[in-house]
């Protein structure tokens, strides 16, 4: 960053933690507390019950800590990475494809995009720290991690690029954040750039943790990284949609009119995205069926064999085709109808997240020797404690999209 | 900055009539033997060129880089799964019951001639281009630059297991007493560096299945087994590109 | 002292549990249905007498005349039940040499089914022929002291159940009163085991492994004589059931109808009482005790 630059952001931020302590803004702040008192009934009810989940969750992850995971959790040694990786997956990409989206209005100044900002930059933040925990629970040795990764790294692991460009990332957008609410907003460019920056990088990393892996033929390839950026575009209209929706529901107001255009060309982008996603999964599965005899049973288990009910119910029907189709008949307008497109989108993704992370594991890596044991695919379930961690993971994300809402009052901001 | 002035015109022509035949032949040695580390499986190929560079196989052996380049040779026609070799291993290394750094897989077919199943010792291959090195986020596994095994620095693992879905082999596992990723090390620290010559395993086969040694003497028996042409030897997986070090053979 | 106490009785438990360890260790083999299963020296190697006797047509003398004894995995016991004697030629090496069948050297998995074959034959019953190996529990035949508690397992592992099922007993434990009359004439058991094809069925103490003779004294009451308590104890120690049964006596109580005159021409308690091998019948004290 130029030395100019640099001084003007430092100078800003001294300045506007002198005005911290400036009247306006102390009443600022006492109407955000304020803001949070004013709930209805039902939303006191429904953050008390966000918070039974994530106390719930939080003491079966510690008890599953206790035991150990090879006893908690349903994975082995031949399908290490299971619900809570797929999990942490739905929740980094989601995080991720809100940030890109946001950033189509306020990094590059696309004005019917600017007004779900605001929203779409907090739930990122949120979105990728419930990733982290819920990924917290399943590496053994988590603690580990800050220090070694800082200490020993190894430049060529993906998952080191990932790691270290996801906290970057979490950084610039928790920044971010913070200079929307300061109404920083050139300050704000600067730290939206390099979290988009570090977000895309980071995000296709995690795609080549799964791409570069020459050994798991199911996920091999280029194809990874780049479906990895696309997909997470449809899970971030989609949950800018889904979160726009239900916040002016809990605020109970109505969208005004550059709200409801962002709606309206977000929804477009979405549509978009889902064409361009079912394009490319008609793709992957046809040229699987001619692949290596590994992957061929994997994608008939996809079509037709143990996965075909997550497949074409949940991830075609319900993440995909009915999505697309709601999009259409709303002619963008209705916004009843996209919320329930993005809600169906939402459950249809995290399934595709399930399947990708899972399928890529089953098929067992003496396979091809015919060896018994390795002549049929491998089977996973997600056990009791891997699903209460996923719940309290979108716990988390509930009560604070609902603190949220209430603390930065909709997040509203001048348009620009 | 300030960048110098070059003058392209006045700058000497560096081309291979400037390279002298001795300068060539060395420059051929060290990319065959970075070859020759790298092809790993496909060592039968570098055996017939290695012979047009080099004078003799000793020549070649001074300059791998792994000194002992520990390898194993799998006579998978003579295992009959006594499973010696897994109580041996899980005895030596403290193996626990849940997890196993060797096994034995079986094979059957059932329109066979005569012999309808096979056994197949299976363990870490300890590749050249091992991909769980490379996936490792802290280095916690890494390729010894001394012997060629790939170790576990256990202290660094994570847990992340991303070592465990990398490996063509399924030769990791997590081990919950030493709380990291664990996995076969050629039986390093409780029996080479104590000057044992063979691995656990290898000791405790009465069939003489797993011939253990060092590649790079051209007088150790994985040597002369692997250099040869009228018994086809093979490696696992060899499409994935890992270049294991641990080679199949019949007869 | 007080040392002494304590060391004797924990030797004592470190010897038998020591001992115990070895015989659980001594892991057996497994005889199911036909085929037979060593677990020694290495675990394991299969032998199915179906192969040889039915698909390769050899007969019983073909092995069990010198290479192999009759009772089934013997062979492991031995200390050179190893490789190196099969290729000089003993045990299986015999026929497996390359010439008249294939060589032990080859085709080691043919035979060596190892760990994962020995445990498939542990948790399943069911042999390479698809057949059953016989109920686990003994069958009890006979009631009381003379029952004969038969083991299936010492029988399927050289035949198939249709070689007693269903011509010679039917496939239903207690629906055949089997007696030794009918045995001694070729029936039942007594089909095989006739002295031939197996021990002759006068070997008693082979079967009846409870009590062979009876413990209570008969007791004989002659007119005119001081009665006779006969006791099996000394006589069934030294010999064997059929050095009296049934050339001599009968086995039944008063079946014989002996007389005096009968015993002094050799017949009865003379056969051995004549003052030879054995004190004279003459000699009436020692048996008529009044």
């Amino acid at each position: 960053m130029p030395n100019e630059v640099k001084s003007a952001g430092v100078s800003e931020i001294a300045k506007g933690l002198a005005r911290s302590f400036d009247t306006s803004v102390v009443a600022g702040w006492y109407s955000n507390i304020v803001g949070f008192l004013s709930g209805s009934k039902s939303y006191y009810v429904l953050l008390a019950l966000t918070g039974l989940v994530v106390f719930a969750s939080s003491m079966a992850a510690l008890n599953a800590m206790n035991i150990g995971y090879r006893h908690a959790y349903g994975v082995t040694r031949e399908i290490p990475w299971g619900l809570l990786i797929s999990t942490y997956v739905f929740f980094v990409v989601t995080s991720t494809g809100l940030c890109i989206v946001s950033s189509i209005g306020h990094v590059f100044g696309i004005k019917d995009f600017m007004p779900i900002a605001k929203r779409s930059v907090f739930l990122s933040v949120v979105t990728i720290f419930a990733g982290f925990t819920v990924i917290f629970f399943d590496i053994e040795n988590p603690f580990r991690m800050a220090l070694y990764n800082v200490i020993s790294p190894n430049l060529t692991s993906n998952i080191w690029w990932m790691g270290t460009l996801y906290g970057a990332y979490m950084f610039f957008m928790a920044v971010e954040f913070v200079f929307l609410l300061l109404e920083k907003h050139r300050l704000a460019v600067y730290a939206g750039l390099s979290g988009l920056l570090s977000g895309i990088a980071a995000h296709s990393n995690l795609g080549a943790i799964f791409g570069m892996l020459h050994a798991r033929e199911y996920w091999y390839g280029p194809y990874m990284p780049i479906y990895f950026i696309l997909s997470a575009m449809a899970s971030g209209c989609a949950a800018i949609i889904f979160f726009t929706w239900l916040g002016y529901k809990v605020n109970n107001e109505r969208m005004d009119k550059p709200m409801e255009r962002a709606m309206e060309v977000v929804g477009k982008l979405c549509t978009l995205l889902l064409a361009v996603i079912m394009f490319f999964t008609t793709w992957k599965i046809i040229t699987g069926l001619v692949a290596s005899p590994g992957k061929v049973e994997a994608i008939r288990a996809l079509l037709t064999g143990s996965y075909a009910f997550n497949f074409w119910l949940f991830e075609v029907l319900t993440g995909l085709a009915a999505p697309f189709a709601l999009f259409l008949y709303s002619r963008w307008k209705n916004y009843d109808m996209m919320f329930i497109a993005s809600l169906l989108m939402i459950i249809g993704i995290f399934v595709m997240r399930y399947d990708l992370v899972v399928i890529g594991q089953v098929v067992p890596s003496f396979h091809d020797i015919g060896a018994k044991g390795a002549l049929h695919l491998l089977p996973y379930a997600p056990s009791f404690y891997e699903i209460m961690i996923v719940a309290g993971g979108i716990g988390i994300v509930a009560a604070a999209f609902l603190l949220g809402e209430k603390i930065f009052s909709g997040h509203k901001s001048e348009i620009h | 900055m300030n960048l110098k002035k070059i003058d392209l015109e006045t700058l000497k022509k560096e081309d291979h009539e400037k390279v002298s035949p001795i300068e060539r032949r060395e420059f051929l040695k060290i990319g065959l033997t970075i070859g020759g580390i790298f092809a790993g499986g496909t060592i039968l190929s570098v055996v017939s060129n290695m012979s047009r560079v080099f004078a003799s196989p000793e020549e070649f052996s001074e300059k791998y880089p792994y000194k002992p380049h520990y390898s194993m040779v799998i006579r998978q026609d003579k295992c009959i799964d006594c499973e010696r070799c897994l109580e041996a291993c899980a005895m030596t290394n403290d193996v626990p019951e849940y997890g196993y750094r060797t096994t034995i897989l079986e094979k059957e077919v059932l329109d066979a001639i005569g012999q309808k199943k096979e056994f197949i010792p299976v363990l870490c291959n300890h590749c050249n281009n091992p991909p769980c090195v490379r996936a490792c986020p802290t280095k916690a596994t890494y390729k010894d630059k001394k012997t060629g095994i790939v170790m576990m620095e256990y202290g660094k693992c994570i847990g992340c297991k991303t070592c465990v879905v990398a490996c063509p082999y399924n030769a990791r596992y997590f081990n919950e007493k030493k709380h990291a990723i664990d996995k076969c090390n050629f039986c390093f620290d409780t029996r080479l560096s104590k000057g044992e010559k063979l691995t656990a395993c290898a000791a405790a086969c009465p069939a003489g299945v797993r011939i253990f040694g060092d590649l790079s003497d051209a007088n150790s028996e994985v040597y002369k087994l692997i250099h040869q042409l009228a018994k086809p030897v093979w490696a696992l997986r060899p499409e994935v590109g890992a270049k294991p070090n641990v080679f199949y053979m019949k007869g | 002292m007080k040392k002494l106490i304590l060391t004797v009785p924990v030797v004592l438990l470190v010897t038998i549990l020591l001992s115990l360890s070895s015989i659980l260790d001594a892991a057996e083999g497994v005889i199911n249905g036909g085929d037979l299963v060593y677990t020694k020296p290495v675990k394991s190697v299969i032998f199915s007498h179906k192969v040889h006797v039915e698909d390769k047509g050899l007969g019983c003398a073909a092995c069990h005349s010198g290479l192999f004894d009759a009772k089934a995995l013997t062979a492991q016991g031995k200390s050179d039940f190893n490789m190196d004697s099969l290729y000089k030629g003993k045990y299986c090496g015999a026929c497996h040499n390359g010439k008249t069948a294939f060589a032990s050297n080859t085709q080691c998995a043919r035979c060596h089914i190892g760990v994962k074959g020995y445990t498939a034959f542990k948790t399943q019953p069911v042999s390479s022929q698809g057949i059953l190996a016989g109920p686990k529990q003994p069958i009890t035949i006979g009631k009381g002291d003379s029952a004969v508690k038969f083991k299936h397992a010492s029988h399927t592992g050289s035949f198939g159940c249709d070689a007693c099922h269903s011509a010679i007993f039917p496939m239903k434990s207690g629906k055949t009163k089997v007696t030794m009359e009918p045995i001694y004439n070729g029936r039942y058991c007594g089909t095989c085991h006739n002295g031939k094809k197996a021990f002759a069925a006068s070997d008693c103490t082979r079967c009846h492994t409870k009590t062979p003779a009876p413990k209570m004294p008969l007791v004989y009451k002659p007119k005119g004589a001081a009665p006779v308590k006969f006791s099996h104890d000394f006589h069934a120690g030294a010999f064997k059931c059929d050095e009296c049964h049934k050339k001599l006596f009968a086995m039944q109580k008063n079946g014989s109808k002996m007389k005096m005159d009968a015993m002094y021409e050799g017949k009865f308690c003379g056969k051995c009482h004549n003052g030879k091998t054995a004190s004279p019948a003459t000699d009436c004290d020692k048996c008529h005790k009044g």
